[in-house]
């Protein structure tokens, strides 16, 4: 049987974000050298790891060369075809957060606005030239500006530094991916107020075919997608313990579940303390919101709690993992249509 | 043997169609030219291809970012066509339109995408219209002959209790115009109505606030109030002395000049924030009433006046009511809504939709009066035009079908006739009679001759 072939963005920000997180899942990467363009998850078996450039990896998925991958939601919508073979598998992995914006030059004081910028556009129009604007996204940038009434506009392709663009004076004004806008401030450029195309963050993609006829590469995905969402869970959690004096394990337990919200997320675990002392000790484990640790150490200390500490948890599995229940879902056109 | 390649797919939310529809659609068609050619309407037909500017300029952001656009091997920009409209002008505009308007009427496929993410993103991106345009004719008299056409068209089809909602672009422009608001909030607003009908008052506020509707200028100019040439020479000031504000290096195809005058010009037209609110408030008011023809015209009246608008439109709306009324429609298949705002960029007076049945879900079609299109389309005058469609997939839909079935066809078996030649023969003696006859051509056996 084949193996999952996994398609990882080969450089920039999604590349340290998706390394980060498969380590943290557990499901780190084992590349022989930086230069090879192949890796493997020595934890999970039967994993192919392609590094690609991310702006191929849906259309390598949709393609059938890759089963699934991780890319911005920007880079999904702007390459998947309509009626292709990808899905979405994972609807928002954390990082890679950003925003597809339209900037124009700082120096334009009298453009805030998309009524603004159509009013530019038909400006140059009356003077027989068209808005230049450059972006890597010229799907989803077109409808945006249509739909915003900026009709009279030509798309500049560029595949980098897209910033430069009006300086270089190859474009007026870009469409172009930012997380905090510094980039463009720096390069004199003003983000339109209205002008948020999309918000994004990473997310992982796959081949709706593959995935609903390979059984392997299902149970692949299932066992990465429940290491993601254990995790992300995990993260903000944390587990409290606390050695608390009482009548017995019952009415402890009364005592520290009468805040309900600092129960934890299953109930209190309580154990017996075996000392030599005469009075009964017990151990109570929560499992809580991190924002919410404060609150139970004193909440412990008011129950008389000593010897109170935390541990971070790796995973925190639940009855069910979300996001394949969605997958499979997202898979029925696929079974529906015989494979 | 298998194929090498996969089968090709239909494109999404496109449609074969069997002979059934295709026969109750030529069967209904059949029928509206009727009803229309009583009235003079005449049809036209114009390509399913036209340049893409034809429709930008009709219809602005609406329906542009709806088209199918694409570069011919020409190298031209040309879209499918969204809708009609645009091209029966392009075609009449020069029309010698002195011994009255020009009525025509058409028919075809009109085509408009929709991206899953869209509201209606299931909706079928190619569809069959239906529709008539009237062009050189004022109102009310015309928009009442429109109304009681798409209705008697409706009654012809035995659509069952076809009725009216009428609205009216020019009063809402018009109750907007006795605030101090720029063409830009003006817009806004209308373009927000369907929001402020829906109650959403405090989202389109927030929208504005963030649009800076709300706020005032950043440059205080009461003494330069709607003074181009002053705030031009005040901006000049401020940047000569250096007070922070600069317009940096780069202006790229734009000159300092350009930015400066259009600013100044911005700025002579900024809007009163309170003016601002107060339209938006009565906007609001105004766009949630609907109903039944006198009381909606009560409340509209009171939200008027309760707002300071003394002069209203209202009347004209009355006029095109009673118009329809003297065309023979009762005026209990009328109702008013004063939320109805849609194609804004070209609609100038009354708009309307049709229904069946009280269903407001889908309307069966619509339309309204577009006076100044012809000067957005790039001719040097008004040619007072209005016009209606049906979107005939939508009727076909609910109707029952009454187009007669095509019978079937008697089936010559070749087998049962002994030999394929005297099946041939009995199959034309068939048809040479006037009836429908197929062959079958399993277990062919020639015969002796």
């Amino acid at each position: 049987m084949s193996n999952l072939r996994l398609a990882l963005p080969s450089t920039g920000a999604l590349y340290e974000g998706t390394g980060d997180l498969l380590s943290s899942c557990g499901l780190s990467i084992h590349r022989e050298n930086p230069r090879r363009y192949t890796a493997d998850i020595p934890s999970l078996p039967g994993v192919d790891v392609l590094f690609q450039r991310q702006s191929d990896i849906t259309t390598e998925i949709d393609g059938g060369s890759a089963d699934i991958g991780v890319v911005g939601l920007d880079r999904y919508y702007e390459s998947r075809l309509e009626q292709g073979d990808t899905v979405l598998v994972h609807s928002g992995l954390g990082f890679g957060n950003s925003s597809l914006v339209i900037a124009v030059p700082d120096s334009w004081r009298d453009v805030a606005t998309m009524a603004d910028l159509a009013d530019i556009a038909l400006e140059f129009r009356s003077k027989g030239r068209d808005l230049r604007i450059a972006s890597k996204y010229p799907r989803l940038v077109k409808r945006f500006l249509n739909k915003n009434g900026v009709n009279y506009v030509s798309m500049v392709h560029v595949s980098g530094g897209l910033e430069a663009a009006p300086v270089m004076g190859y474009a007026d004004i870009i469409a172009d991916i930012t997380a905090t806008g510094t980039t463009l401030r720096e390069n004199g450029l003003r983000i339109i107020v209205d002008g948020i195309i999309i918000e994004s963050q990473s997310v992982i993609v796959g081949n709706g075919r593959a995935l609903a006829t390979n059984q392997k590469k299902l149970d692949l995905t299932k066992q990465i997608l429940e290491k993601v969402e254990a995790t992300q869970r995990a993260l903000k959690y944390q587990r409290i313990t606390g050695d608390i004096q009482g009548e017995s394990e019952e009415e402890v337990a009364r005592q520290v579940v009468k805040r309900r919200e600092l129960g934890g997320l299953d109930g209190p675990t309580i154990s017996p303390v075996h000392t030599q002392k005469t009075d009964n000790w017990y151990t109570v484990q929560v499992l809580v919101q991190k924002t919410d640790i404060a609150e139970v150490v004193s909440h412990f200390r008011g129950l008389g709690g000593i010897g109170i500490t935390t541990n971070d948890v790796q995973y925190i599995y639940r009855d069910r993992c979300e996001s394949y229940v969605q997958l499979v879902e997202n898979l029925k056109p696929f079974i529906d249509m015989g494979g | 043997m298998t194929s090498h390649f996969e089968p090709v797919l239909r494109l999404p939310n496109m449609q074969d169609v069997g002979p059934e529809t295709l026969d109750q659609r030529d069967a209904f068609i059949k029928t509206l030219r009727g009803v229309l050619s009583l009235r003079g309407y005449e049809r036209a037909e114009t390509p399913i291809l036209e340049q893409t500017e034809l429709y930008i300029r009709k219809s602005g952001g609406e329906l542009s970012s709806r088209l199918y656009d694409f570069s011919e091997p020409g190298g031209m920009d040309v879209s499918l066509r969204p809708e009609f409209t645009a091209a029966i002008l392009r075609k009449t505009a020069n029309y010698d339109l002195s011994s009255g308007p020009a009525r025509i009427m058409y028919d075809g496929p009109v085509f408009r995408y929709a991206s899953p993410e869209d509201a209606d993103g299931d909706k079928t991106r190619q569809f069959n219209q239906f529709g008539a345009e009237m062009i050189g004719a004022e109102a009310p008299y015309a928009d009442g002959e429109v109304i009681a056409m798409a209705l008697e068209g409706l009654d012809a089809l035995g659509v069952p209790d076809a009725c009216a909602v009428v609205g009216h672009v020019g009063i809402i422009i018009d109750a907007l115009n006795t605030y101090r608001l720029s063409e830009r909030a003006k817009l806004f607003l209308i373009n927000n109505i369907n929001a402020l009908k829906q109650g959403l008052v405090e989202s389109v506020s927030e929208q504005a606030d963030a649009l800076g509707f709300t706020s005032n200028s950043h440059v205080d100019l009461e003494q330069a109030k709607a003074d181009q040439d002053s705030i031009s020479s005040t901006i000049e000031q401020v940047m000569s002395e250096g007070s922070g504000v600069t317009l940096g290096q780069n202006t790229g195809m734009r000159s300092r000049e350009d930015i400066i005058s259009r600013l100044a010009k911005k700025m002579s037209q900024a809007d009163n924030p309170e003016d601002f609110l107060r339209a938006l408030d009565m906007l609001s008011n105004l766009s949630q009433i609907s109903g039944e023809i006198d009381q909606a015209l009560d409340t509209a009246s009171k939200v008027m006046s309760k707002s300071g608008i003394k002069n209203n439109k209202f009347e004209s709306l009355d006029q095109v009511i009673n118009a329809a009324e003297l065309e023979g429609v009762s005026k209990k298949r009328i109702s008013i809504d004063f939320g109805m705002a849609r194609g804004v960029a070209y609609y100038t007076g009354m708009l309307f939709d049709v229904y069946s049945n009280g269903d407001k879900a889908e309307p069966l079609g619509g339309g309204g009066r577009y006076d100044g299109l012809t000067r957005a389309l790039g001719y040097d005058k008004d040619i007072p035009s209005l016009g209606f469609a049906y979107n005939l997939d939508t009727v076909i839909d609910i109707t029952q079908p009454t187009a007669e079935s095509s019978k079937p066809s008697e089936i010559v078996s070749a087998m049962s006739e002994g030999s394929i030649e005297r099946a041939v023969a009995k199959a034309r003696r068939l048809r040479s009679e006037g009836k429908k006859a197929s062959i079958d051509f399993a277990n062919i056996r020639q015969g002796t001759k």
